[in-house]
Order: C-alpha cells, then sequence, then structure tokens
C-alpha cells in the first residue's frame, strides 16, 4: 500500500487530467468526486510499479477511462443525465471554449478519448492504441472520424 | 481546431475543493485500511491459538505414541512392550500363539513398564513356565545405552524375588533383522547364539521353543535339560537367577547380565 505522502503528490500532478477526463465524460460534479476517490484509492492499493512518469500517467489515464465507463454503466447511472447538470461544475469558461467542449461531449465516448488524449496531450496514434489497448488502425479512423465531425461542428477551420 | 482544443481543455483544471477533498478521503481510508488490517490480526488470533492448539495437541499425540525403547520378554510366550519416552507401554507385540494369549488377557497399555513387567511376571501364563524352572529372557533396547541402562537397573528391581530371569541391553539395530524373522528381539538374540554354535539352525526350529531348551542347545545340553545357564546359587540347588549382580559385573549392550564366567557357578553337581 502507498503512503499519504505518494497519494498527495500524484494528486497535485494528475488530478487536472483525471478532471479533463471526466469532464468529456461525465455531466455532473458529484460523479467526478466519485472518480478521483475510485482512482486514488486504486493507485493507494496498486502494487504497481511504475517503470517512469509516463508510464505512471499512462495508467492513471487507463484507470480514469475504465472508472468512467463503469460508472456510466452502473444502473443507477443507467438513467439519462440532463445537460443541465453541467451547470453544477464550479468553474466558468468562455463562451468559444464552451462550444468546443461541448463539440467534444458530442463524440461518441470513443472518439472523445482519441481526441483530448491526441490534441492535448500529444500522444500518438500508435501510443493511443498502446494506452486504450486498440489497434492503431482503429485509432487512425477514430482521429480521421472525430475530426470530421467537429470540423462540421465548429465550421471547419483547419486543424491548427 | 488544434489550438482550440488545447485552449478549452487548458482552461480545465481540478478545483481545489476537489483536490483537498480526495486526499483528506484517501487518507481516512489508508487508516482505516491500516485498522483493518490490525483488527484482522487480532481476529485472526483466536483461530491461530486453535491451530496451534491443534498442531501442540497433534505434537503431544506423536509425542506420546512414539516408541522409544522395546522390553522383549520371553520364557515361552514371546512378546515385546513399546515404551515410550515417559516410560509407559503404548502397545504390546506378540511372536507366537502364547504370546498372543498373554498380550489379550493381560491389560498393560499406559501403565509403567515397572509395573507392566510386575504383572507379567504374575500372570499365570509366565508363572506357570517360572515354576517349571523355566527360563526368562528380558531384552531392553532403550533409545541411548544410558537408557538402556537405567531401565535394565529398574527391571532388577521388579524380578529381584524372581529367579530364573536373565536382562540382556541390546540396540535397535537388531529389532529389524528380529522382526524380519519373525522373533522377538531377546529370542532373536538366543538365536543369534544358538547359530554360532549350531549355523544349520533355522529360525523356524527354535520358534516354538522355550528359552530353556534354546539355551540348553547352545549349552550343547540336552532340550530337556534343567541346568541353569548362569549364575544359580550351588549352595540352593543350582536355581539360576541371572539379573543379579553378585560379582558386580556393570550390564554393557550386547552383554547379557549373567556373565559367562558365572556359568559353571549355576550347574548343578
Amino acid at each position: 500500500m502507498r503512503s499519504e505522502q505518494e497519494v498527495n503528490r500524484a494528486v497535485e500532478e494528475y488530478s487536472d487530467l483525471i478532471r479533463r477526463l471526466c469532464m468529456i465524460h461525465l455531466k455532473n460534479y458529484h460523479d467526478t468526486q466519485d472518480i478521483f476517490q475510485t482512482v486514488f484509492l486504486k493507485y493507494v492499493l496498486s502494487s504497481v510499479v511504475f517503470e517512469n512518469k509516463e508510464h505512471e500517467k499512462a495508467w492513471f489515464i487507463r484507470v480514469t477511462l475504465n472508472a468512467c465507463k463503469d460508472l456510466l454503466k452502473s444502473f443507477f447511472r443507467s438513467r439519462v443525465v440532463p445537460m443541465e447538470e453541467l451547470a453544477d461544475h464550479p468553474f466558468t469558461m468562455l463562451p468559444e471554449h464552451t462550444e468546443v467542449l461541448e463539440a467534444v461531449q458530442s463524440l461518441p465516448p470513443k472518439y472523445r478519448n482519441v481526441v483530448y488524449l491526441h490534441f492535448y496531450e500529444g500522444y500518438t496514434a500508435p501510443e493511443i492504441g498502446k494506452i486504450l489497448g486498440k489497434n492503431v488502425n482503429t485509432i487512425y479512423t477514430y482521429l480521421t472520424r472525430s475530426k470530421e465531425i467537429l470540423r462540421t461542428i465548429l465550421g471547419g477551420d483547419g486543424y491548427e | 481546431m488544434n489550438n482550440r482544443i488545447r485552449e478549452t481543455f487548458d482552461q480545465i483544471h481540478a478545483e481545489t475543493e476537489l483536490k483537498e477533498q480526495t486526499k483528506h478521503v484517501i487518507a481516512y481510508q489508508i487508516k482505516k485500511h491500516s485498522f483493518r488490517k490490525k483488527s484482522f490480526f487480532k481476529q485472526l488470533a483466536p483461530v491461530m491459538a486453535c491451530c496451534l492448539l491443534l498442531l501442540s495437541g497433534f505434537g503431544g499425540y506423536r509425542l506420546y505414541f512414539t516408541r522409544t525403547s522395546i522390553i522383549s520378554i520371553d520364557i515361552n510366550p514371546s512378546i515385546e512392550l513399546n515404551i515410550n519416552r515417559f516410560d509407559r507401554v503404548i502397545s504390546v507385540s506378540s511372536y507366537n500363539d502364547e504370546g498372543r494369549k498373554l498380550a489379550d488377557t493381560a491389560d498393560l497399555q499406559f501403565k509403567d513398564y515397572r509395573n507392566a513387567i510386575s504383572e507379567l511376571l504374575n500372570t499365570e501364563n509366565i508363572s506357570v513356565y517360572l515354576n517349571r524352572n523355566e527360563m526368562l529372557s528380558i531384552s531392553v533396547i532403550g533409545g541411548t545405552e544410558e537408557k538402556s541402562m537405567e531401565m535394565l537397573a529398574n527391571i532388577e528391581t521388579c524380578i529381584s524375588n524372581h529367579s530364573n530371569i536373565c536382562c540382556y541391553a541390546g540396540n535397535f539395530d537388531d529389532v529389524q533383522k528380529a522382526h524380519s524373522a519373525g522373533l522377538s528381539v531377546g529370542k532373536y538374540r538366543a538365536f543369534l547364539e544358538l547359530q554360532k554354535i549350531n549355523p544349520d539352525i533355522t529360525v523356524e526350529q527354535i520358534k516354538e521353543l522355550t528359552m530353556r531348551q534354546i539355551r540348553n542347545l547352545t549349552d550343547n545340553l540336552p532340550e530337556d535339560g534343567n541346568r541353569p545357564h548362569c549364575n544359580g546359587n550351588p549352595e540352593t540347588g543350582g536355581n539360576g537367577n541371572c539379573h543379579r549382580h553378585q560379582n558386580g559385573t556393570e550390564y554393557k549392550q550386547g552383554t547379557p547380565s549373567c556373565p559367562a564366567q558365572d556359568t559353571s557357578a549355576g550347574q548343578e553337581p
């Protein structure tokens, strides 16, 4: 079992990453709190020895996405969560950012992960394939399709 | 689009409240887990105590029921008392029909070997032979030489009121051979002595003979000879009483308590 100090360090280091992943999958703050606790509890109890920071980061991404998937699959979450619940997240964004976020959230879940990991975290398709346990070609397909959808929603102003 | 996505996600940060709450919850879970771990061991303590008790019970059982010494008693009933480390009889093995009868009738289990021998000597199966001036052989195989000597000394006290009894100390090497031959240790020893004189003799030939008959054969006497083989007192008509140290000779493993040089003293004129 990991120490409290290790957990505090990990919370400081990976909270933003987890928060962003939660933001694209979950629609209310309480679920995000649940995911935070689940992920860091798993970290505490995990006996995985991380080879380096990248390995650790990939572990957090994978565990967070699995936790989100489990939460959304659960019986109590099977009901539809209205978009209004978005309002309960405590920070405010500029309208242009809210538009992009909503566009990403409107993508199928499998595309959301790829978009976030590629466009924000800067992972390549093979790296994303490794993290998500999917074929590289599948990742390329997801990326192409998600770009098309986003271009449609956000007005097709190019990739850069 | 790439930049817009990056800028958007750059705006998202985990709230300080969320981080603090998470840290708090995890710290609580760590404490709870370590407490549970301690509590688990506390719960395990009675189970471990029971296991320990069972193990010690099993160990005690093995300790009690492990044979450490053998006392072979042969006259014609031929039996062996298996003795544990606490000097108690844990079982009786018989090596001929009369021995079986004796083992069935005598209740010797869990008795101190001294009491067991005293009881045996008073049973009809043995006393009838002793009254006929037969020779009783008691062979002791202790775990160590000291133990054998101690047991022989104790047995000598028990048999002080009887005559025609010879005591020996043996070793465990003979036990396996004796049992393979279907003989008790005492009778096997007598057989070996006889075999030195008559190499053609077989186990089958001596199996049903009394110890006196075997001894007489060894001494080249007729089987019905009535002569004691060891230090009988000529003044009392020669009835041997082998177990006594009349000349101060000490017991030695593999050596009868009635030394060979005394044999002539027991012969009738």
